[in-house]
């Protein structure tokens, strides 16, 4: 059963956030694997107060089989890896 | 000024006198009192006018020896709250019925008070004869409709058609 | 010559009656102030409400709950004032203990007397009586006694009605808002037209008492002060000076005891908590805890918008969880078991009981909402576990920190909240990971909440991550039982 706050992303979002994390070298926290797989996004600008009303979580999960912490993800502003 | 956290209008005239009147705590005060019970107020205030009107058409003629203006007077009295109770009534004119019947009562309430105290012309007999419970019944129900369409005026309350807008 | 007089006892009980009331009334509207808004329909969904006694508003685009919206009152009108609920309940439900046990004396010894005569008409004649005192009143004139006896028709009536219909009607409302006794008679509160309305109802009764009040004491003044304090007081009505200083020292001490118990409670709330606790509690438990949940709402009646008490874990370490849909999530259960067990969701998932209920949830503050809960029994996760013997409490932790994360909460740490072990085999005592058929959203305790229908919200602790068997709770928090018997008073146990 789909989680009706998880939001899945479509192509051309997926490949902004790609970009974004190529930009920033982002590699996984836990074992340094720069072989991250792009998941869905959670919108948290509505029920968390600390954050601003755009912001979004998206899924990263480490490619590594041996990641100690595989599931991990990245803060994002709506504009900047959603459709105008 | 705000009903239930909610803004509502207010002119600039209001602002002045709030301000300098000390009226302006008791709006504070006010200000914690909201109802959504629009078609309950307008209900209440039709009941008080036909109170005030029903109070008024018994004493018409009766057989008694009152001077004619005064019946007249009755009528009018009848008359205007009847035209209160259809206008607040009505989604269009709910506002001016309202008035009427704050009207209407301003006018039963002074010349009761009037015929009590200095006395009626022709009826100086009545100054001070405050044992009758029709008129007591009749200053309740004006000084009531009052303070309830001062309460619709204020905010606490809202008339029929109006409606709250509260979203939390 | 009035044949009833005024026996000894009916003035004692009088005068006591008159404390409780205003310590009733100030605690009722300090229990009104933590959620100012009265609603007709069950699911008190936001923007319905009847009547609001605030001037807050609430954001539109950030999620806001119940505890933005609790109301300080002035200690003035309430008991203990400034948005105090546990102090509040406290004082209203010890009251009420004292206040129903002197009512039923004081009932008991009006029908063994025979002064139940001066309050209960026998003849409808009262009827057209009644009508001619109030023409009479009408007329700024005083009305005559019934012969014999020590009141008008018209005064006979509104003692009868306040004794025997208002006060049963207070009692009786106040005890359909107990989320055990509408759990476990659901008929009950459907004859009160429902959870809101009745709490509405119980808005109006304090508003009788309020006007009663005040036209009693009117009432006082025109019947002649002293005299009338005289009869109160003395028995007899030939000490008028006596009587009005007298009633003036006894309203002064009226007075001074609520002062004493606001000031008590504004000073020390843990010691009212533990004193007033004490009574309250051993009630409770004997009286509520045996009630077991038997709701069965109909679909049709779930809430279409839930309210919120409580904002969720504002962490990254949450957030994440919550966009992989809590895969990385673990439960521990541990502590006093003999099989301890760390589950993923998952798992709880394929733990082959699988329960759904659909029920009213009662909010401490006085709100409510039906929805349906999905998940596993918590007597089936004993069966997993195992307690061992000297297990007595579950604990429940969570991933919510106050401090960070709920602004309008006083209190820091992490949420966690204890139960009774006995309550975990209630048949619809559940760990729900599934509201109204779709993943537990975050706001109402993602992943895992607990469900305790018999119980007040507060206890069922949201976003739930480990699960501790316990023989004491003294040791955990600051003893008291939970976050909120902690740092807010409430009780620990909460059957109403
Ligand atoms: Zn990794």
């Amino acid at each position: 059963m789909a989680r009706p706050e998880v939001m899945p992303l479509g192509g051309s979002q997926r490949e902004r956030v790609r970009a974004r994390l190529r930009s920033e070298h982002t590699v996984c926290r836990a074992c340094g694997g720069v072989d991250l797989v792009i998941g869905d996004a959670l919108f948290l600008g509505f029920v968390f107060h600390s954050e601003p009303t755009d912001a979004y979580m998206i899924g990263l999960t480490c490619a590594n089989p041996s990641c100690p912490a595989r599931y991990t993800g990245i803060r994002l502003r709506a504009r900047e890896f959603l459709d105008r | 000024m705000t009903a239930g956290g909610h803004e509502i209008g207010r002119g600039p005239l209001t602002t002045v006198v709030m301000r300098y009147s000390g009226l302006g705590r008791l709006a504070t005060l006010l200000e914690y009192f909201a109802f959504d019970l629009p078609r309950t107020t307008t209900a209440a205030g039709v009941t008080l006018m036909a109170g005030l009107a029903a109070a008024h058409a018994y004493l018409i003629d009766g057989g008694t020896a009152d001077p004619a203006y005064l019946n007249v007077y009755r009528a009018l009295i009848v008359t205007g709250s009847l035209v209160a109770i259809a206008l607040m009534s009505l989604p269009g004119p709910a506002r001016a019925g309202w008035r009427l019947g704050s009207l209407v009562s301003v006018v039963a309430l002074a010349v009761y008070l009037a015929s009590r105290t200095a006395g009626l012309p022709g009826m100086p007999l009545l100054a001070g004869r405050w044992d009758c419970p029709l008129g007591t019944v009749t200053m309740g129900v004006a000084a009531l409709f009052l303070a309830l369409h001062g309460s619709v005026l204020t905010g606490v309350n809202v008339a029929y058609p109006r409606r709250r807008d509260w979203y939390d | 010559m009035d044949v009833y007089g005024f026996p000894a006892w009916l003035r004692v009980e009088h005068w006591i009656n008159a404390l409780f009331i205003t310590l009733m009334v100030r605690s009722g509207i300090e229990i009104l102030a933590t959620h100012p808004k009265l609603y007709g329909r069950d699911d008190s969904r936001p923007g319905s409400e009847w009547a609001r006694f605030t001037r807050k508003t609430m954001p539109k685009d950030k999620l806001y709950d119940t505890l933005d919206e609790e109301e300080s009152y002035s200690p003035i009108i309430s008991l203990p004032g400034h948005r105090n609920l546990g102090m509040g309940r406290h004082w209203h439900f010890f009251v009420a203990i004292g206040w129903v046990l002197a009512g039923v004396t004081y009932v008991a010894l009006l029908f063994a007397t025979g002064q139940w005569r001066r309050y209960i008409p026998t003849s409808w004649g009262i009827l057209p009586q009644a009508w001619h005192d109030l023409l009479t009143y009408l007329s700024f004139r005083l009305p005559p006694h019934l012969p014999g006896e020590p009141f008008d028709a018209l005064q006979k009536l509104a003692y009868a009605l306040v004794i025997f219909v208002l006060a049963p009607v207070a009692i009786l409302s106040g005890l359909a808002q107990s989320p055990a006794v509408d759990a476990r008679f659901p008929w009950f509160l459907r004859l009160w037209g429902g959870r809101q309305r009745v709490r509405s109802l119980h808005f109006f009764v304090l508003l009788a008492f309020l006007a009663f009040t005040a036209v009693h004491l009117l009432m006082l003044a025109v019947w002649g002060w002293g005299r009338e304090n005289s009869l109160m007081i003395f028995g007899h009505g030939d000490a008028p000076v006596g009587g009005l200083w007298v009633s003036l020292v006894i309203i002064a001490a009226i007075i001074g005891v609520n002062i004493a118990v606001t000031v008590w409670s504004l000073r020390r709330p843990r010691m009212v908590q533990r004193v007033l606790g004490a009574v309250v509690m051993a009630l409770r438990r004997a009286l509520l805890r045996p009630a077991t949940s038997h709701q069965h709402y109909p679909k049709a009646a779930v809430a279409a918008q839930h309210r919120v008490n409580g904002k969720p874990p504002d962490s990254d370490t949450y957030k994440i969880m919550a966009v992989h849909d809590f895969a990385p999530w673990r439960l521990t259960v541990g502590g006093l078991v003999e099989n301890p067990v760390v589950l993923t969701l998952e798992d709880l998932r394929a733990l082959n009981t699988r329960q759904s209920q659909c029920v009213l949830h009662h909010c401490i503050q006085g709100w409510s909402s039906v929805g349906e809960w999905t998940g596993l029994p918590l007597r089936d996760l004993l069966d997993l576990v195992r307690p061992l013997p000297e297990a007595r409490y579950i604990c429940f932790l969570t991933m919510q920190d106050n401090g960070r994360d709920e602004p309008s909460a006083p209190g820091e740490g992490h949420f966690y909240e204890i139960i009774d072990l006995e309550l975990a085999h209630h048949p619809q005592t559940l760990l729900a990971y599934e509201m109204n058929g779709e993943p537990l959203p975050i706001e109402h305790g993602a992943p895992l909440r607990l469900r305790l229908e018999n119980q007040l919200g507060f206890k069922m602790a949201k976003w739930i991550h480990d699960i501790e068997f316990l023989s004491d709770y003294r040791l955990v928090g600051d003893g008291m039982g939970g976050w909120r018997e902690d740092n807010v008073h409430f009780d620990m146990e909460v059957g109403i």
